[in-house]
């Protein structure tokens, strides 16, 4: 990685101006048993970007996570970090450059949260070698930018919804990726735990020069929050674009088969969805598969 | 604000050092109780070259022929029976997985029984009774242990959530019973004697190879353990979340599943398969000193020693002259101690 590359950049300018593609995803396809959940699906991700990717449940939107992060390893294609195949990196080598935040299931109940966050810096630390000062620093900015210092040292089955999402993104942090995968980062969270969480994300990304692949079925959330949104439909890439467009009726159509209802953002003018009564009408076909 | 754990502030070398010294010292004081308790100045009057344990003078003979010996041996096997349930419950991520509830420990009794069963058939082809210096009987009941978690693992990977992960230990551990039980009718009356031995648990044979051979075991799984622990951390957060973390999960596993079924065939082997302790000692060891591997291997090392040298000493004790198999007590003493823990621990 270049220095230059890892550079702040300004995210405003970053829907406008074209930039080499740090992770490109090249016709990836990914079956399960003989269902295929993708099919030739392309998009790529510079630094300093967040990337919305949508589309229906079960359309694969997770599913591709999964395979940047090489967590699903039978997907054909391939899948490039910086031009390198993600395939040829070790899990060790893999760890430091993308990290991916999933909601964690599971007896996690006696960890602390700060323990959590220090376990991020497994992959640049030696067995039973201790935290270095520059592993503590990560750590101890890691909870900052979410505001997850105040209940560092609480358990984690204490702690609510929106408290342990920030505590898994600080986790996420403090592994000091290049590219951070999100998995629906703030579904189920409360309307002011969205904000600060996908505030602190935008913040990350900002000053660290790095970039974001996020999870989401909110609309307005990726149209306000992301760069560019990546939209799949029937297991193929239905849109790519500016984030703001993925709320205008022709996208919606294109890519949910569905119209709503749209009003301008107050502040910046993008589209936002607003519910409509139910109708069955309104439905013009199953776009999922 | 109070801290919930209440070992939290001790710091980990220090704990594992006063952890090794109160093992030590109990097992040595446990020793010295029984129908005549003796005065610690026993110690003194150990066995040497000139002054072999033939010529000592009673108390010291029994003290170093007999009590401390089968002491050390309960302390080892429990402590390794503890460390096998924790390595259990991380590589199943479940809390009630252990030698015994996975079937583990009836793999390793099969496979111990039909060693015996074969032992003359074995040396007859040529196949020695110890190899590398440990007994045939460990090998076989390390190849049944191998066999049922391999099952366990198999069936796991298909069925997926806990439950059916304890469902099918739970069932290849009745269909591993059976097997021995097979044998017993089928074989010959001095054989199916010795056999009995794998059926129920205790010390009471200690030969001299044993505590060596738990011991090596013991000592190569821990330290392997604690060397790995951070990396178990995050298998315990499942194995998305190790593998975005660089842990090479699957290699990882079959380490963790070939540890487990070596610390069972030992135990098995020598003790015969004693229950409870890898249930009870791992989880009081969880509610002590929290859920961080590192500070967890110790704990349970000592509580398992502890625990099942008490068993022993109580065992011997009670029915004096008769000695009550140490199986028993686990369960009979570990059984309402759990229910204890469980009760007076905050709901989650």
């Amino acid at each position: 990685m270049t220095a230059a590359l890892r550079s702040p950049v300004d995210v405003d300018d970053a829907s406008k101006t074209p930039k080499t593609p740090f992770l490109s995803v090249e016709r990836l396809s990914f079956d399960v048993g003989k269902t295929p959940i993708l099919r030739d699906v392309s998009f790529d991700v510079a630094l300093g970007e967040r990337v919305a990717l949508v589309g229906l449940n079960g359309v694969g939107k997770t599913t591709a996570l999964r395979c940047v992060g090489r967590l699903l390893e039978s997907w054909r294609g391939e899948i490039r970090l910086d031009g390198v195949s993600v395939r040829r990196f070790s899990r060790r080598d893999l760890a430091k450059k993308i990290a991916f935040v999933r909601q964690i299931s599971g007896s996690f109940s006696s960890f602390t949260a700060r323990r959590l966050v220090e376990l991020s810096r497994l992959p640049y630390l030696r067995p039973l070698e201790p935290l270095a000062e520059t592993d503590r620093a990560a750590v101890d900015e890691a909870l900052a930018r979410t505001g997850a210092e105040r209940f560092g040292a609480r358990t984690l089955d204490s702690l609510s919804g929106g408290e342990r999402q920030k505590v898994l993104i600080a986790a996420a942090f403090a592994q000091e990726p290049e590219l951070l995968l999100l998995d629906e980062p703030t579904t189920f969270l409360d309307y002011r735990s969205q904000d600060e969480i996908s505030a602190s994300i935008s913040a990350w990304i900002r000053d660290k020069g790095a970039a974001v692949l996020e999870t989401t079925h909110d609309l307005n959330r990726a149209a306000l929050d992301a760069d560019r949104a990546v939209a799949f439909a029937r297991g193929k890439v239905a849109f790519d674009g500016p984030a703001r467009e993925i709320t205008t009726p022709e996208t919606l159509d294109a890519v949910f088969g569905v119209s709503f209802p749209t009003v301008p953002h107050p502040a910046t003018g993008a589209p936002m969805i607003v519910p409509d009564a139910a109708s069955p009408a309104r439905f013009s076909s199953d776009n999922s598969r | 604000m109070k801290p919930a754990i209440p070992f939290a502030r001790v710091k980990t070398p220090l704990f594992f050092l006063a952890a090794l010294a109160i093992a030590t010292l109990a097992v040595f004081a446990l020793s010295l109780l029984g129908k005549t308790t003796y005065s610690p100045d026993v110690w003194t009057r150990f066995p040497t070259a000139e002054t072999p344990l033939a010529k000592l003078d009673a108390a010291a003979k029994i003290f170093w022929g007999e009590r401390l010996p089968k002491t050390v041996l309960a302390a080892l096997a429990g402590a390794a029976l503890a460390l096998a349930g924790l390595t259990m419950q991380t590589l199943f991520r479940n809390d009630l997985a252990t030698p015994y509830t996975l079937g583990i420990a009836s793999g390793a009794s099969f496979g111990a029984t039909l060693s015996i069963q074969f032992s003359g058939a074995l040396a007859a082809i040529g196949l020695p009774l110890a190899l590398f210096g440990v007994p045939q009987v460990v090998w076989g009941s390390f190849g049944g242990a191998a066999l049922a978690v391999g099952l366990v693992l198999g069936l796991s990977r298909r069925a997926g959530t806990p439950e059916r992960v304890l469902l099918a230990g739970v069932a290849t551990g009745f269909f591993f019973s059976s097997l021995v039980l097979c044998q017993q009718y089928l074989a010959n009356p001095t054989k199916a004697f010795a056999a009995i031995r794998w059926t129920t648990g205790g010390v009471d044979l200690c030969e001299p190879g044993y505590l060596a051979t738990t011991g090596g075991v013991l000592a190569v799984s821990a330290l392997y353990l604690y060397r790995r622990s951070r990396e178990l951390d995050a298998l315990t957060l499942g194995d998305e979340r190790a593998k975005s973390l660089g842990v090479e999960v699957d290699r990882l596993r079959v380490a963790l599943f070939l540890l487990s079924s070596a610390l069972v065939a030992v135990v098995v082997a020598f003790c015969g398969p004693i229950g409870f302790v890898g249930l009870t000692v791992p989880h009081v060891a969880r509610l002590c000193v929290g859920g961080e591997t590192r500070r967890l291997i110790p704990a349970t090392l000592v509580g398992g020693a502890l625990f099942l040298a008490v068993c022993y000493t109580f065992s011997r004790i009670v029915l004096f002259p008769s000695v009550l198999p140490v199986g028993v007590v686990t369960s009979l003493l570990g059984g309402p101690f759990f229910l204890w823990i469980l009760l007076r621990a905050p709901r989650r």
